[in-house]
């Protein structure tokens, strides 16, 4: 298919009084015209060209994030699986919920949600703290319902 | 490693070459798009469709273009007069294809 490009520069070459449509009078008048027209065309298909790379960059760029989020939202799904199957085996209830209270904990502690600001890691550490005491507290009344 | 670069592709026109300040203005979009991911994307810069004669002051454009864009080449060589310039702009670090751009995403 001919560009808009082809369609100029070939009639450039032709002689003007085969075309009926544009048959200015003066031969420079008339490639001046055509030389215009041509710019024009030229700044068209440029322009064109051009906006298609970067919406298909853009769109790339994207699709690689969207990539790189999925591998991360797997890792941390492994994650909680693993532990999940660790304290499966747990039958009692409130050790066991005290457990699953300190997941977030676990995961931020081996990396899989960073934890940037001061105030991230104050509330990470509170959240250790009182986790591993509500384990401890259910482990305790564990014990004494089982042996007492 | 260019391969894996997202190309991004700059058509020079005869307005790069007219108009002051064309350039500048045209590299500040290009950054306002593609800026916050600069390193990921390899810049080509395209003669397909003007192939001018490059002069000091083009040379001096590209020093400028690669502060933002790291990873540049130029595609569409062929025909442009260079004057010696090519062998500053490989230099450079910018590769210089007579044709297509030979990497790939």
């Amino acid at each position: 298919m001919k560009s808009a490009i082809d369609w100029i520069e070939e009639d450039l070459t032709t002689n003007s009084s085969t075309s009926p449509v544009y048959a200015p009078t003066v031969d420079l008048e008339y490639e001046i015209f055509y030389k215009k027209l041509s710019e024009i065309a030229v700044r068209n298909i440029a322009f064109e060209e051009e906006i298609l790379s970067h919406l298909s960059a853009i769109q790339e760029v994207n699709r690689r994030e969207q990539a790189a989020m999925d591998i991360r939202a797997h890792v941390i799904i492994d994650r909680l699986d693993k532990i999940e199957k660790k304290i499966s085996h747990v039958t009692n209830g409130g050790l066991k919920e005290a457990m699953q209270e300190l997941v977030p904990v676990i995961l931020r502690n081996v990396g899989a949600v960073q934890v940037e600001n001061a105030k991230g890691v104050w509330t990470a550490r509170t959240a250790t703290i009182s986790g591993t005491f509500a384990v401890l507290g259910g482990l305790i009344t564990w014990l004494i319902t089982k042996f007492l | 490693m260019a391969n894996n670069k997202i190309p991004v592709t700059i058509y020079i026109t005869p307005e790069y070459y007219r108009d002051k300040g064309h350039f500048w203005s045209r590299l500040n979009l290009v950054k306002r798009f593609h800026g916050g991911h600069s390193d990921q994307v390899i810049l080509l810069i395209s003669y397909k469709y003007y192939k001018p004669t490059i002069t000091g002051r083009q040379i001096a454009h590209y020093t400028e273009m690669i502060h933002s864009f790291p990873h540049a080449a130029i595609i569409h060589a062929e025909g442009v007069d260079w004057r010696g310039h090519d062998k500053e702009l490989i230099a450079m670090g910018i590769p210089i294809y007579p044709c297509e751009y030979t990497g790939s995403l």
